[in-house]
């Protein structure tokens, strides 16, 4: 009988032992009765048929186990195909990491946008106004000082000290707005930058307003810290283009927003409609 | 048919010890000198059987256990391929490369 725990070569190899024993005892016995010339009758014969028996499960287990030799190698087939599916899976299970990671980020990319859309319809300033406000701060050496200037010289770059303490920063110090460092409001009146005191109040009104959409301080700061760095560059074109962009930063967060094709087409049309 | 039959026989022939055993005995009845030959071709022939167990692949288990682990892989491989023709199944997406 089968015993369904037991392994095909455990059970071959007890049946093997079985044969070996059963046989030897056998041939002992044959040998020992034809010595001593006893014969006994039944008792060979039963280690026989224990034999034959031994013998035909041996046959049938040998060939069980070819059988199960066959099914291992139909396994390996399998085990490879398996590994190779799992490879397959993992390789694609990476691409769609990947996937969702460009997804996650266009997505948040997108609500940004959508935000600043957001922002930017909300204080829409016309472009004429920004053109007419660069014109101006260009036209009186508001973005560098002019070449021949020596300390003392009051033609000084902008910011001045009354636009600085205008500004957001200035308001968030809560510095009074004049009379400061010996830097009075008449300074740039006096150095002929700013045409009038309509001028002034309506520049002042523009900044004003577009300083009222800045999302946080940090902004208006790395737009200084931007036009700073750019104030080395002299010259007519540079000068304009240097301005825009410094109103840009000024309305704090618009370098993000507006695009350098955006702002070379705003020069552009500064520069038409100045065209003597 | 027949011819796998007779394999089959040839087989079953080949790893049966009752012929080398019955010479054995026709020796012994004769009172040959080849009895001693016989025995050695016997203890041979258990020792080739014991080698060849030894090396026969997928043995270690019992037929019912082997074929559950058939089972097992014939099932993984399947649900692995569903997974597969559904991933493939879905929207490609185009991965940019890192530039």
């Amino acid at each position: 009988s089968y015993d369904g725990g037991e392994s095909t070569k455990e059970r071959l190899v007890s049946v093997l032992d079985d044969l070996e024993v059963l046989s030897r005892e056998l041939i002992e016995m044959l040998a020992l009765s034809r010595t001593q010339k006893l014969p006994q009758p039944g008792e060979d014969v039963q280690i026989l048929e224990v034999l034959v028996q031994r013998d035909r499960e041996f046959q049938e287990l040998m060939a069980v186990a070819q059988s199960q030799g066959k099914l291992h190698e139909e396994m390996q087939r399998l085990e490879k195909e398996v590994e190779k599916r799992d490879s397959d899976i993992q390789q694609l299970q990476k691409q769609l990491k990947e996937a969702e990671h460009i997804l996650a980020t266009a997505v948040y990319q997108a609500k940004e946008k959508l935000k600043s859309i957001d922002k930017a319809r909300k204080g829409s300033v016309l472009s004429e106004e920004l053109i007419k406000y660069a014109h101006r701060i260009s036209a009186s050496n508001a973005v560098c000082a002019p070449l021949n200037w020596v300390p003392g010289d009051p033609r000084r770059p902008y910011p001045t000290d009354l636009e600085m303490r205008s500004g957001m920063l200035g308001l968030m110090a809560n510095l009074p707005s004049n009379g400061v460092n010996g830097h009075l409001p008449g300074d740039a009146l006096a150095a002929g930058r700013l045409p009038g005191q309509n001028t002034h109040t309506h520049r002042c009104t523009l900044v004003g307003r577009l300083r009222g959409d800045a999302p946080s301080s940090s902004r208006v700061r790395s737009g200084f810290g931007a036009s700073g760095t750019q104030q080395g560059e002299r010259g007519g074109r540079g000068k304009h283009e240097l301005n825009l962009i410094f109103i840009l930063n000024c309305i704090t967060g618009w370098t993000t927003r507006v695009t350098k094709p955006q702002l070379r087409s705003l020069y552009l049309r500064f520069c038409l409609k100045n065209v003597p | 048919m027949a011819t796998a039959q007779t394999t089959q026989e040839k087989e079953n022939e080949d790893w049966s010890l009752l012929p080398l055993v019955h010479d054995i005995i026709k020796c012994m009845d004769k009172d040959s000198q080849d009895v001693h030959q016989e025995l050695a071709k016997l203890k041979s022939k258990i020792q080739e059987a014991r080698e060849q167990i030894s090396n026969m692949p997928g043995i270690d288990c019992s037929p019912q256990e082997q074929q559950q682990q058939l089972c097992t892989l014939r099932e993984q491989v399947r649900t692995k391929n569903q997974l597969l023709h559904k991933y493939k199944g879905l929207c490609m997406f185009d991965v940019p490369k890192a530039s």
